[in-house]
């Protein structure tokens, strides 16, 4: 360990406590001074009364592109003895998944946030806003599942290598089994990226949990849970690394 | 460490696309475009099968590139 990075680490922690210092003081005279802090009622009675017509817009958003790299990747498949326009469908069905994967995680998030409404649903016997949030929800996530397991099965026709069912729990295991060395290469890399975003991401999520719950009074639970899926995330990579040796094929 | 190859020549010379190429060395299409793209080395079984299948040695179909210092 050099001097030079050492003094870089502390200056970072220095130039961060100063910043967290200063919001800090700020937040607490706020506090101090019995002024209303700003909420999230607003956006999340809009979120809860309008779920259907934003799902539905979710739907239209990321389900176009979705289909354009679908089609894109489809069209291309028609020629398999082109190497380029192969490629060219291989990243094309790469997006399509994507939309899809971002389409069904939204959606299930703008539940989520609809269903911290419901006891005040339910008080009110609102069922018209219970039912037509849930319908939404399994429509847009229905819609992106259908999907998800057409271009899955696209995939496999272009490469009749692959195996694994994408409707079944042990797909993921089946799919990487099934990869020979390069393809898992590739995956591996592309892990190990989502690994260093979520390491990135769980550090902001930890630091606007800890602000939320000073500000917006939200409680322990984010901040616990922030917590609880950084620790599953570190224990499960150094697990993973200290086991490597043995891997040799498996997950 | 980084590796030329001219596996997409001796492919060209064989007469066979990339996924015939994949099916004759026991491997993915994907695998032959990444081999011949540079973008992946390939481990030491399948580059003896890929030079064997293009009729030629290791050496011939890869060489590894002078790093300049």
């Amino acid at each position: 360990m050099n001097a030079k990075s050492v003094i870089k680490f502390l200056a970072f922690i220095v130039v961060f406590g100063v910043v967290g210092w200063f919001f800090g003081l700020n937040v607490g005279r706020v506090l101090a001074s019995g002024q209303e802090m700003p909420n999230f009622d607003t956006v999340v009675d809009f979120i809860a009364y309008n779920n259907m017509a934003i799902q539905g817009a979710l739907l239209i958003v990321l389900g176009a592109p979705g289909h354009y790299y679908y089609q894109k990747g489809k069209k291309l498949s028609k020629n398999m003895d082109d190497d380029e326009a192969f490629e060219q469908g291989e990243n094309a069905l790469s997006k399509s998944v994507m939309c899809w994967s971002v389409l069904m995680v939204t959606s299930a998030t703008l539940f989520g946030i609809f269903t911290t409404e419901i006891l005040q649903l339910a008080k009110n016997s609102d069922i018209i806003h219970l039912v037509t949030a849930l319908f939404a929800m399994i429509v847009v996530v229905g819609y992106a599942i259908v999907y998800e397991v057409k271009t899955v099965e696209l995939a496999k026709k272009r490469n009749p290598t692959r195996k694994g069912n994408p409707l079944e729990l042990r797909f993921q295991k089946d799919w990487m089994s099934s990869m020979d060395e390069a393809e898992k290469y590739v995956a591996y890399f592309a892990a190990y990226k989502s690994f260093r975003a979520t390491r990135t991401a769980l550090l902001i999520a930890w630091m606007t949990a800890v602000l939320s719950g000073m500000i917006f009074a939200t409680g322990p639970f984010p901040v616990v849970l922030v917590g609880v899926l950084w620790i599953v995330h570190t224990v499960t990579y150094q697990k993973a690394c200290s086991e490597a040796p043995q891997v040799s094929g498996k997950l | 460490m980084p590796l030329k190859n001219r596996l997409k020549e001796h492919r060209a010379r064989l007469n066979v696309n990339q996924a015939e190429m994949g099916e004759l060395a026991g491997v993915s299409r994907q695998t032959i475009s990444l081999i011949e793209r540079g973008d992946y080395s390939p481990s030491v079984a399948l580059a003896l099968k890929l030079a064997k299948l293009c009729s030629a040695t290791v050496e011939d179909l890869f060489e590894l590139e002078e790093e300049e210092k």
